[in-house]
Formats: C-alpha cells, sequence, structure tokens
C-alpha cells in the first residue's frame, strides 16, 4: 500500500518539477507569454487549462479502450475542445471580467500542446485515477511556471502584485517587462535558472520533445532540431 | 472495412454527445449571458450620466455608422446618447464610452477595458488615478472642437491618440443619430 | 478599400506581429527557426494553410454557425475543419504534386496543432472583418510569420558561434535573441497612422 501511495504522489509531482510542461518541456508556451502579463489573469489562464486538462486526461482514459487508432487524433481533439467550449461559456456567464481578460487564447486552450500532449502520452495509455493525477500535476505545473512568471513581470514591470500597487517599486519600474519583448527575456532567464538548478536532475528536452509534441504521429521526426541533430551525428558515425 | 466502419462511427458518436452536452450548457447559459452584458452596459451608462432615467440599446446595423462604433444607447428623457467604442491605441481593443447631450457636448467619458500598457496606458481604466481623472474631465462640456482638452496622457501619446480618435468617432455618430431622429420625426408628423 | 486593405496587411506584418507581438505560433517559430530553407518552408506552409483556413471557416461561421445561433461551436467547429483540411492538403499534394510535397509538405502537420492558424481564424470574425478583409489579414499575419521566422534564422545561425554559458545554451538563448527582435520591431508602432494620416 506505501508503495503505491508514493507512486502516485509521485506522479502527481512529477507534472509540477520535474516535468514541468512550461520550464522543462517547453509546451504551451503561447498562453505563457501572453497571459503572464498580471497575475491575475497567469492564474486563470493556469487554472482554466487545468480543468481542461483533468477533465480530458479522465474522459480520454475511460474511452481509451473503445476510441480506434484511426481516429484517436480527432477524437480527442472533439473531446478537447467540448470540455474548452464549456469553460468558455462558464466563464463568460459568471466571470466575466475573466472572461475578458482572457479572450482568444482561452479558445487557444484546446491546441495547446500540454493538453493534446498528455493525452496521447499519458491518458491513452493508463488508468483513470492515475490519469486524474498526471493531468492535475502538470496542470498545477503550467500554473506555478505562470504565476513565476507573472510575479517578475508584473512586480518588477508594473510595481504592483495582483493589482494592488506596491508603493516603493513604483519608481524603478521596467515597463518592458509587461510588453512583449520582455515575456520573451523573462522567459529565457527563467528556463535557463532552471537549467541551472536542474543540471542532470531534471529531463533532457532532448529525451523528451518528440513524445511529448501532439505532432509527433504525423511529424517524422524530420522537423525538430534535436532530431535533425541525431541524423546528422548517426551519418557521420 | 469493418474497421473503418467503426473508426467513423467512434467519431461521429463522440462528436454528437459532445455537441449535445454544448447545446444544454448552452441553453442554460445563453440567457445569463445576454443579460449581464446588457446589464454591464446600462450600469456604465448610468455612471455616465448619473440623472438617467433609462436606456435603450438602439439598433445600429442598418445605419452607416463608423465602424469604432460598437453600441449606441439612448437616454429616453432626452438627456442624450451614450456611445461604445472599440478604438485602438498601442493595441487594439481600447474600449471607451462617451456621453453627449442633445446639444452635442460632452456628458462624461470612460475607458472601460483596454489591453494597454500597465502602468501607462492601462492608467485610464483607473479613476481612482488623479492624472486620469483630470484628463478624463477635461473632456466634459465640450463640443465637437475639442478645444481646451487636455492633449496627451502623460508617457502614454499613442493610447491618448486612440482615446482621441474614439471622441471624435462619438462625434460624427452623434450627427448621424440627430440626423437619424429628424427624419423620424419629420416622418412621424 | 484598398486602403483599408493595405492598412490592415502592414498592420498585421509589421505592428501586430503574430509571433512578436501577440504570441501566437511560438512552437514551430522556436523549433523550426534554425537553417534558412527550413524557415522559409514553413512560413509559406503557414501561409497556404491560413488563407485556406479563412477562406473555408468564414462561411461556415457566417452562413452556418450564426444562422442556426450555434455560436457556441465556433472553437470545436474551427478545430475540426483546419485539421480535417490540412489532412487532405497533405494527401492532394502528396498524390499530385509530390515535389510541392516534399518541400512543404512535411510541415503540414505541425501546422495543425498551430495557435497562429485558430488564432488568425477567430480573430478574423472577433475584429469583425468582411470576406475580404480577413483573407487579407491571414495573408498578412502568415506574411508576419514569415518575416519573423526568416529574421531569425539569420540571428539564430550568428548566436551558434558566439560564446555562450553552459546554462543559457539552446533554448534560453533563443528567447532573449527573440526578445530583442521583438523590441526592434516596436520601432514600426506609429508606422500605419504616420503613412495614411
Amino acid at each position: 500500500m506505501n508503495k503505491t501511495s508514493t507512486k502516485k504522489v509521485s506522479i502527481f509531482l512529477n507534472g509540477l518539477i520535474k516535468e514541468n510542461p512550461v520550464l522543462v518541456l517547453v509546451l504551451g508556451t503561447c498562453p505563457t507569454l501572453a497571459m503572464s502579463t498580471s497575475v491575475i489573469s497567469a492564474v486563470a489562464m493556469g487554472i482554466s487549462a487545468t480543468l481542461v486538462l483533468v477533465c480530458s486526461n479522465i474522459v480520454i482514459s475511460l474511452l481509451r479502450n473503445i476510441i480506434p487508432d484511426k481516429v484517436r487524433i480527432p477524437s480527442y481533439i472533439v473531446i478537447i475542445a467540448g470540455f474548452v467550449t464549456m469553460v468558455q461559456m462558464l466563464l463568460h456567464a459568471y466571470l466575466p471580467s475573466l472572461y475578458a481578460m482572457l479572450g482568444v487564447y482561452l479558445a487557444l486552450i484546446v491546441v495547446n500542446c500540454i493538453i493534446l500532449g498528455r493525452a496521447e502520452m499519458y491518458a491513452s495509455k493508463n488508468g483513470v485515477f492515475n490519469s486524474l493525477l498526471d493531468g492535475l500535476g502538470m496542470g498545477l505545473g503550467f500554473t506555478l511556471a505562470l504565476f513565476l512568471m507573472a510575479t517578475i513581470r508584473e512586480v518588477f514591470g508594473n510595481a504592483s502584485f495582483a493589482g494592488i500597487k506596491i508603493g516603493f517599486l513604483e519608481n524603478y519600474k521596467i515597463a518592458i517587462l509587461t510588453q512583449a519583448p520582455g515575456g520573451f527575456f523573462v522567459f529565457g532567464l527563467l528556463i535557463a535558472i532552471v537549467n541551472k538548478i536542474g543540471h542532470n536532475k531534471t529531463v533532457k528536452k532532448k529525451e523528451f520533445s518528440c513524445s511529448g509534441c501532439p505532432s509527433a504521429s504525423f511529424c517524422h521526426k524530420n522537423l525538430c532540431e534535436e532530431n535533425t541533430l541525431e541524423k546528422e551525428e548517426k551519418q557521420h558515425a | 472495412m469493418r474497421k473503418n466502419i467503426k473508426s467513423v462511427l467512434v467519431l461521429t458518436i463522440i462528436c454528437l454527445v459532445v455537441s449535445c452536452t454544448l447545446a444544454v450548457i448552452n441553453f442554460f447559459t445563453a440567457d445569463i449571458i445576454k443579460n449581464t452584458e446588457q446589464k454591464a452596459a446600462f450600469e456604465e451608462c448610468y455612471n455616465l450620466i448619473t440623472d438617467a432615467q433609462s436606456f435603450t440599446n438602439i439598433d445600429i446595423s442598418s445605419l452607416n455608422l463608423d465602424e469604432m462604433i460598437t453600441n449606441v444607447y439612448k437616454e429616453e428623457t432626452g438627456k442624450g446618447f451614450v456611445f461604445r467604442i472599440n478604438s485602438s491605441g498601442f493595441e487594439d481593443g481600447l474600449i471607451v464610452m462617451c456621453a453627449i447631450d442633445m446639444d452635442g457636448k460632452i456628458i462624461n467619458t470612460k475607458v472601460i477595458q483596454s489591453n494597454e500598457t500597465p502602468g501607462y496606458g492601462k492608467e485610464l481604466e483607473d479613476l481612482t488615478n488623479e492624472t486620469t481623472k483630470t484628463f478624463l474631465d477635461s473632456y466634459i462640456g465640450k463640443d465637437s472642437s475639442l478645444s481646451g482638452v487636455i492633449d496627451k496622457y502623460s508617457n502614454a501619446s499613442r493610447t491618448s491618440e486612440g482615446f482621441r480618435k474614439a471622441i471624435n468617432a462619438a462625434f460624427k455618430a452623434f450627427n448621424q443619430m440627430k440626423a437619424v431622429e429628424a427624419k423620424e420625426g419629420v416622418a412621424n408628423e | 478599400m484598398l486602403k483599408s486593405l493595405i492598412i490592415i496587411l502592414m498592420t498585421s506584418v509589421l505592428v501586430n506581429n503574430y509571433v512578436l507581438n501577440k504570441f501566437l505560433g511560438i512552437c514551430p517559430f522556436l523549433g523550426v527557426s534554425k537553417k534558412l530553407n527550413q524557415a522559409v518552408g514553413m512560413g509559406l506552409a503557414v501561409i497556404f494553410v491560413m488563407l485556406l483556413a479563412t477562406l473555408v471557416t468564414y462561411p461556415i461561421q457566417h452562413y452556418l454557425l450564426d444562422k442556426f445561433n450555434l455560436g457556441y461551436l465556433q472553437t470545436i467547429v474551427f478545430i475540426l475543419v483546419i485539421a480535417a483540411l490540412v489532412q487532405l492538403v497533405e494527401i492532394i499534394l502528396k498524390k499530385y504534386l509530390p515535389s510541392l510535397h516534399r518541400s512543404l509538405g512535411v510541415y503540414l502537420p505541425l501546422i495543425t496543432t498551430n495557435c497562429a492558424v485558430l488564432g488568425v481564424t477567430i480573430n478574423n470574425i472577433t475584429d469583425g472583418y468582411n470576406f475580404i478583409e480577413s483573407m487579407t489579414s491571414s495573408l498578412g499575419c502568415g506574411l508576419g510569420f514569415l518575416l519573423a521566422m526568416v529574421l531569425f534564422a539569420g540571428v539564430r545561425s550568428r548566436i551558434e558561434n558566439a560564446h555562450i554559458p553552459n546554462a543559457f545554451k539552446g533554448l534560453p538563448s533563443t528567447l532573449i535573441a527573440a526578445a530583442i527582435v521583438s523590441c526592434a520591431f516596436f520601432g514600426f508602432a506609429g508606422i500605419v497612422e504616420n503613412l495614411f494620416g
């Protein structure tokens, strides 16, 4: 019993730290860069994505033996899109200000590599409870990364935190952090820090980028730089 | 062959189930959405014209207004019109509401929503900010010549331009609405 | 009419560049922009898919979804249409234009789950463009994507020859370079208003 419970916890923690979808696997970069200008929108995006991820993981895991291999990807897309639309409608009705903040990026959760990637890589091969834990872990990891980026960008770029102004930083604002270049810069910095801290502990991107990417099944492994590098190495060997 | 049929069947069933679930949720939320939006818009109208009695949302689809105008609200006791304008400053989506009385003078203006830079253009949404209050108050009582308004909001020149564009569009629409009303008045007689 | 189309084109290529300003289409941008020929191929494929997607989704939205009040099905319908379209195009290319398939076809599946394509189709509806304006906007966004990719391929080839600290090797240096390129595009900010008054 102890072994299985530690295993369950490790599934959950996996998504949070070791295989953090944003900072380690580098998936779902679009909403990360766009929604991390303020803490509130970052947390809202993170929680919406987590909701969709958990629900779609559960449903896809439940249906994993019924969906034939040929229509795998379209079915996953329909299920994920269904949950995204549900979240859209509920937010629009009950939390319209958040809906306005998220804008088009809420609809873009449907093509978020994290969700389709997890569905393909984990939910279609594992039981319901494990898929739930995995979805929760990955989603919270996503939210954590977004929160981190948003904190840096909002505190140093706008001298506020979740809308509450921080007086003594007001004169030292670096406004560009809240705009487009700032997003790229902070993201790059964070990944560099994670690389430095992680070293050999975190999973090297090289081993996971293709299997984590939802287009892996059609891509023929021709495109991503890691694979062209491997191919070249093989040719020279 | 059998595999293909099974694949298509499963996909179709999934699509149907998902669509039906969404239709059910839509049934429950569509009215709420419409009402909340209407209520929120009217609330802003009352914020701009404080002694207003009631507003109606005018159907502008057949009028040839500037495409920046998203809604026109008419105050029923003749206090004026409120225009909701979707302008663009540094970024798109600069939503401005402008109330103009029947003599063609601004009653009040407000920036409802924007994607401008936080701390700079976005401050225009914050009415507790003294600079914002001074900027917006300078527009009160002005007519379409806008003489004597504060030209630029400090450090937000493009947002200020977007705001000015919105106000100009509101005045243009106001003249068009007056012309429409005059025509209707003649027709009624 | 022509003037507004040119404004839309210039705005989506330079001022509101989809990659550097709106953060759509980052995954292929970071993954495929290392070599110039790959970058060009990807950019052209994206333009092609965007135009095709708008061509199909615009009528669907206006004559199907809006007519029957099925607006809430927009996300599902759009993404399915885009996925199906790309599959179809790939099959047709493979069969009838194998040379084109060899150069562009490999990028097509990667574009299906690309934020940029879905983003541009949804944004065209939200911005209320008519058909010609939607097509122009998609063309502009695709061109903006191509421009960003090509510029970046040049930047990255320079970075490769530089000395970079270990922690920054790979993605972090790419992202910081992207920050600088994005900063450069800020210079286009006032261009549309000042050119066209």
